[in-house]
């Protein structure tokens, strides 16, 4: 069984961990808001900005996934990088109604 | 007294997520969220330390490096999602002292900064704060470097290495003491040795002094230099 996204940060500080913890949810809209209207242009480097960003929040098949779709978008548009844009919104979506079915803390 | 770390980094998320984990660790932050601003946000704080992220918009990280080290030898430690030594190095070659690659967790960039902030203590030994062997001159407590009387901006890495060779010019340095002396706490590629050697190197060649940093195959490197 896969791991909730975002599963205990247990080498984190308290105050690292409270804040991860409580921030997610908003980064995970954030990055779905952010695909669903940035342009193909910009695609790319939103998907590298994002990768990191998810990552950090230890969001990390989210992560992948838009570090899949930076490669994909490179090349500019193409049916590869329209299916990496869906796979990737699946999982932002995903772990966001995973998290948001867990609920606070 | 409360050292100052500055954060330029694109993302809010990760931003706040550092200021966050570094002022908990007892440290100060400013924030910037572009080159130019960083710039400025530096001149106004002079901070102690500044973690710049590589992938910035029109002005990229290592140009604001690049305009870091012509005024300031705070250490200088990278946030990228670039992990490929080529990167790396160019890190480096811009005048970075370390390098952190995305995702991260919170607690090894504090252990980062720590460990580059206490570098300086590490690197100070008590009973000696000068050092001259031939044209060169270091004094510690100043932090300056001179050849010939005149003073070379070197950063703080390269200082630090110029320092262990000095110390005592006629030891070897083990690659693996350079690292813990100078990098302390070291995750990446050792051969980050390599390039900052030779950038330490080029610096006192091309400002017209010797050839520093002598390679003693298999073993490390020696300062090189007739007293």
């Amino acid at each position: 069984m896969p791991a909730d996204p975002g599963d205990a940060e247990p080498q984190e500080s308290p105050a690292v961990a409270a804040f991860l913890a409580e921030r997610r949810a908003d980064v995970l809209r954030r990055a779905i808001e952010t695909l669903e209207t940035c342009s193909t242009a910009d695609l790319a480097g939103e998907a590298h900005r994002l990768a990191g960003t998810l990552g950090v929040f230890g969001l990390d098949e989210a992560s992948a996934a838009a570090r899949a779709l930076m490669a994909a978008a490179r090349s500019g548009p193409s049916p590869d990088m329209s299916r990496e844009l869906a796979a990737t919104l699946e999982v932002l979506r995903g772990n966001a109604a995973s998290l948001q079915g867990r609920g606070p803390g | 007294m409360t050292e100052t770390v500055l954060v330029i980094d694109d993302a809010a998320d990760v931003r706040a997520l550092l200021s966050v984990a570094l002022k908990d660790a007892g440290y100060r932050v400013v924030e910037a969220a572009n080159g130019p601003d960083g710039l400025e946000t530096y001149h106004a704080h002079q901070p102690d330390l500044i973690l710049l992220d590589i992938g910035l918009g029109s002005m990229d990280g290592l140009e604001v490096c690049r305009q870091l080290r012509a005024v300031s030898s705070a250490p200088i430690i990278f946030l990228t999602s670039r992990s490929d030594e080529v990167d790396q190095l160019v890190g480096f070659a811009a005048g970075g002292d370390d390098y952190i690659t995305k995702p991260f967790s919170a607690k090894v960039v504090v252990a980062r900064v720590n460990s580059m902030l206490r570098r300086q203590l590490r690197m100070a030994p008590e009973e000696r704060t000068r050092f001259e062997v031939g044209p060169l001159a270091l004094d510690l407590e100043s932090r300056t470097a001179r050849l010939n009387g005149e003073p070379i901006h070197l950063t703080r890495t390269e200082f630090d290495l110029l320092t262990c060779l000095m110390e005592n010019p006629e030891r070897v340095c083990t690659r693996e003491s350079l690292l813990t002396r100078v990098w302390g706490e070291w995750y990446g590629d050792s051969h980050v040795v390599e390039v900052h050697m030779s950038r330490l190197r080029n610096k006192i060649t091309s400002a017209g002094g010797p050839k520093v940093g002598a390679v003693v195959r298999g073993v490390g490197w020696r300062l090189g230099v007739e007293a």
